[in-house]
């Protein structure tokens, strides 16, 4: 549902390149251009409107990838049509949203996933098996970066959507992060305070946004996230009474007590060891493969449909990720801290 | 060209100085004025084509400083108070010009000029150009940038991973009003040298003030240089720039090409700082770097390593 850069680039090849697959059908307004997606990958069956879609086809699952003001119409839509749903990050708009889609697909008895793929990333998995081992003692503090150039920096946006919402950047980043926090740390966010600008012309956007929260185990943690940027980063630190660990999307440094330079040397020459293999191993791939994440969120949702297990991301979480970004966006306007039910 | 062709370069000592900009802005062009190296008609229309090629600002190194071209509107208006002012860019395959301009804060600062206009070079009318060029037979052309009495180019200090540099004469292939310019980039020198044959630009200013290095022109990293760069002749401010940035002119494909067709021996006279004062060396991607990439796009080890794979 929907023909966007994410289904074109990253759903519609992972989900042809598995065998017990079958991509029926395909829904997309603008018809010129969704035809050609969907004839280019074979899709035989195509609407512009995904309720005649719903109607029209037996269907297992829909990957809901349309802009985010739109994910909770057509989720709730193919939830009531008794198809399970995966649905790209946010999970609709706001808290009554995801609730009302969580309350639905526990009635059906269907499975809901979400896509907040950066968890699945190796370092910040390899982060949170860190933090849950207790191999950092007790964890007081965390600190996280997510920006990139954004859309006009680094993309032209298809539709002014992005900038119709002037918090967008937090449902874009804001999202992640958050997600990423509460899955490292498994810890739900209770305290936020938050400070933002906008810095393009004319454009109210809120583009940079910094912040500060506090978790329901007593972790502070401070936060930014932005568009505008030269380059892509993100990186995320915890630091606890037995050990720090730093990871962003390439390595992750373990640092303890004894930390020394012949540890620093020891780390680059791992890490350096690692980013080779990658890229030796990526020589004979096609181009513009999709990022392992992906294959890993789909396929666990595919198997959480046939064993009736949990994806890995659920509608529970995203909900909680929900609750964060409102409370900044009332932070930034009411310039205060704001308590987390 | 001849003998009397002018470049003059003006260093500014605080790169967030407005004023400081703008006076050496003032002090360059009045120098060139005195010299009689300007020559606008009275009541005339001049078209600025700045470097705007990517939503990016210019402290990113990658576009021009409105408040630049903003301070050469107002010499501009102070000197000739011309009938009208047009600032054109067009679209490009990574950019919508219109976009660029609100974000980038052009749309704000021209707002208060009542003969200032900005201009999509890409939805103007356009007028055929039989041209006979190097890779064009004929090119169509904005009409109000071929019909402007006065052109004056405004160009960024960087490098370019295919040219070397980008300053004055790569700036003009951006007036070509296509979109999707990309397909030309397998013949850049010689579409370059083409849009410039198109119409040469009769004053050129390069903002050098904070420059790019690297993998130019907008991937690259910001190089804070403090110049401003002024000449009356697009080959060369473009051969002064280059050695500014180190690189040697003659390595500069499209300036031989362009010197070779308007059959040009590049001599000019300097005023203001000397080029061997402000000469710094701007690197461009190191060669293990091309070595690594060329490899890993090869497609015949890309075909190799699948057949090992599989």
């Amino acid at each position: 549902m929907g023909l966007g850069s994410i289904a074109k680039n990253m759903h519609i090849p992972v989900l042809s390149s598995l065998n017990n697959v079958i991509i029926s059908s395909a829904a997309e307004k603008q018809v010129d251009n969704g035809k050609k997606i969907a004839d280019k990958w074979g899709i035989k069956n195509y609407y512009d409107d995904y309720n005649i879609m719903y109607e029209s086809c037996d269907l297992d699952a829909v990957f809901i990838c349309l802009p985010n003001f739109l994910h909770y119409n057509a989720t709730l839509s193919a939830l009531k049509h008794d198809i399970n749903v995966f649905c790209e990050k946010p999970m609709g708009t706001n808290v009554n949203e995801a609730q009302q889609l969580v309350k639905t697909a526990q009635k059906k008895d269907l499975n809901l996933g979400v896509g907040y793929n950066r968890r699945l990333m190796q370092t910040y998995q390899n982060l949170a098996d860190t933090v849950n081992s207790y191999r950092l003692g007790r964890v007081l503090q965390t600190h996280g970066i997510l920006v990139n150039p954004g859309p006009y920096g680094g993309w032209i946006p298809s539709s002014d959507w992005f900038f119709k919402d002037i918090y967008n950047l937090l449902y874009d980043l804001g999202s992640h992060l958050m997600d990423l926090f509460m899955f490292i740390l498994s810890n739900q966010i209770v305290e936020v305070y938050a400070q933002g600008v906008s810095t393009m012309y004319d454009l109210e956007v809120i583009d940079n946004i910094s912040g500060f929260f506090k978790t329901e185990d007593d972790i502070l943690g401070s936060f930014n996230i932005g568009w505008r940027m030269g380059s892509k980063y993100d990186a995320i630190q915890v630091h606890g009474t037995g050990a720090s660990v730093f990871a962003n999307s390439m390595e992750t440094e373990f640092r303890h007590a004894s930390y020394s330079p012949l540890d620093k040397i020891s780390d680059n020459f791992s890490s350096s060891k690692k980013i080779i293999s990658t890229f030796i191993g990526n020589v004979g791939s096609t181009a513009g493969r999709p990022d392992e994440t992906y294959f890993k969120e789909i396929i666990a949702f595919l198997e959480s449909i046939n064993n009736e297990k949990k994806p890995l991301v659920t509608g529970e979480d995203a909900i909680n990720v929900l609750k964060v970004l409102e409370s900044i966006k009332k932070s930034l306007n009411e310039k205060k801290e704001v308590h987390i039910k | 060209m001849n003998t009397n062709d002018l470049v003059g370069i003006s260093e500014i000592k605080n790169l967030k100085n407005r004023k400081e900009i703008k006076n050496s802005i003032f002090n360059l062009l009045d120098e060139m004025k005195k010299r009689d190296h300007i020559k606008i008609p009275i009541n005339s229309k001049i078209f600025i084509k700045p470097n705007i090629c990517l939503v990016k600002c210019c402290e990113s190194g990658t576009t021009v400083d409105p408040f630049i071209v903003k301070f050469l509107v107002d010499w501009l208006i102070e000197n000739y108070n011309p009938q009208k002012i047009i600032i054109g860019e067009a679209d490009a395959t990574q950019l919508n010009i219109d976009i660029a301009f609100k974000v980038l804060g052009w749309e704000y600062i021209f707002s208060e000029y009542s003969n200032v206009q900005l201009l999509n070079l890409s939805k103007d009318d356009n007028v055929k150009i039989n041209l006979n060029g190097l890779y064009f037979e004929n090119l169509d052309m904005s009409k109000t940038y071929m019909e402007s009495d006065y052109l004056i180019s405004v160009g960024k200090l960087k490098t370019h991973t295919i040219t070397g540099i980008t300053c004055i004469l790569k700036n003009q292939y951006g007036a070509n009003p296509i979109k999707y310019k990309a397909p030309y980039h397998k013949h850049l020198d010689e579409v370059i040298c083409d849009l410039n044959m198109v119409r040469m630009p009769d004053l050129c200013l390069v903002d050098g003030i904070i420059g790019m290095e690297g993998k130019g022109p907008v991937s690259g990293i910001p190089k804070p240089m403090g110049l401003i760069i002024i000449g009356d002749n697009v080959l060369v401010t473009d051969h002064a720039c280059a050695k500014i940035m180190g690189f040697k002119p003659d390595k500069i494909t499209h300036l031989k090409l362009i010197a070779k067709e308007t059959n040009s021996k590049i001599s000019y006279e300097t005023f203001g700082e000397d080029i061997k004062t402000v000469q710094t060396n701007f690197e461009l991607i190191s060669s293990w770097e091309n070595i690594l990439g060329s490899l890993y796009n090869n497609k015949a080890i890309k075909k190799i390593m699948a057949v090992i794979r599989t």
